[in-house]
């Protein structure tokens, strides 16, 4: 699968961010331990997803302020999804996860 | 070898609790979670030696974790045709008590996003990775990250906002309405 020609196709990032080297060493690494994995690689629809998406439609409301209305509830939505996530992450290992690695151990000991 | 698959082990038992945090906002479902997790671990632990040394474990996973998704949503996608038509339709998402915007809204707002989207919204806005971070684990541009997580916000505003009138005060339509009355009414 295409793997290696990157996403240059898309929006390019912005050319004068700092420390772009080093980023585009990252990712290049990054890139490099997905081949020959097929399923690290990206199919060509992922991509072509990109495009075709409405442009944001700022929620136009009640005529209150624009500015104080988009921060407060983005205030909010940030909340809440970082309380979705540390749900789940605050939980303890379900016990199939440690048998399973218990059983991979195992078996990279017999060899 | 032994010592490394056993420090292997406890640097993935230490993952799982994020990895299925990621799985779950993905895709919604804590069982679908839980296999998405499994598989991850699975190919982790085959595909070792593409993990380069020195980067960041966590970033790998969740890399792997992803991929997995997708493309298991393109399998399903393939055999299921148009469910994010239907989907769609039931997407308004309808604030059952005026001014709160509670958490069963949020989940299915979420859920109702494009994939792509909310993985951007998700591994900026949740999971802590930079936009940097994210566009590697995505594969893409970072500029894509930044439109995604930028499309996902207004979306999500859109469809939730509505539901927010106490973050500002009185609704101030209701007010102008209240007020053009109150007007007319003393006018005649």
């Amino acid at each position: 699968m295409a793997e290696k020609d990157g996403s240059t196709h898309l929006s390019a990032p912005a050319a004068a961010e700092p420390e772009a080297s080093q980023q585009e060493q990252r990712k290049q690494s990054q890139q490099s331990m997905g081949q020959n994995k097929p399923y690290l690689a990206h199919s060509k629809d992922d991509r072509e997803r990109e495009g075709g998406m409405d442009p944001p439609r700022p929620s136009d409301l009640c005529g209150a302020p624009r500015g104080m209305l988009d921060r407060s509830l983005q205030a909010q939505l940030g909340r809440q999804l970082r309380a979705i996530f540390s749900d789940v992450a605050q939980e303890p290992v379900p016990e199939r996860f440690i048998k399973l690695l218990e059983a991979l151990e195992a078996r990279e000991k017999r060899r | 070898m032994n010592s490394d698959s056993s420090s292997l082990k406890q640097a993935l038992l230490g993952l799982i609790p994020n990895l299925r945090a990621f799985a779950v906002s993905l895709c919604g479902d804590i069982e679908r979670a839980d296999d998405l997790v499994q598989e991850t671990l699975l190919k982790a632990w085959d595909h070792l030696e593409s993990f380069q040394e020195g980067t960041n474990l966590r970033a790998w996973l969740f890399t792997i974790l992803r991929n997995t998704y997708f493309s298991e949503c393109r399998r399903r996608r393939r055999e299921v045709e148009d469910r994010d038509g239907s989907k769609a339709s039931d997407l308004a998402v309808h604030p059952g008590q005026q001014g709160h915007l509670d958490m069963q809204d949020f989940r299915r707002a979420l859920n109702v996003l494009p994939p792509d989207q909310r993985e951007a919204l998700i591994l900026v806005g949740a999971a802590g990775f930079s936009y940097e971070e994210a566009a590697a684990i995505s594969s893409c541009a970072v500029g894509t990250i930044k439109s995604r997580v930028n499309r996902a916000r207004a979306k999500l505003t859109e469809m939730l906002g509505v539901a927010t009138p106490r973050e500002f005060g009185p609704d101030s339509a209701t007010e102008a309405i209240v007020a053009r009355t109150v007007g007319s009414s003393r006018q005649s």
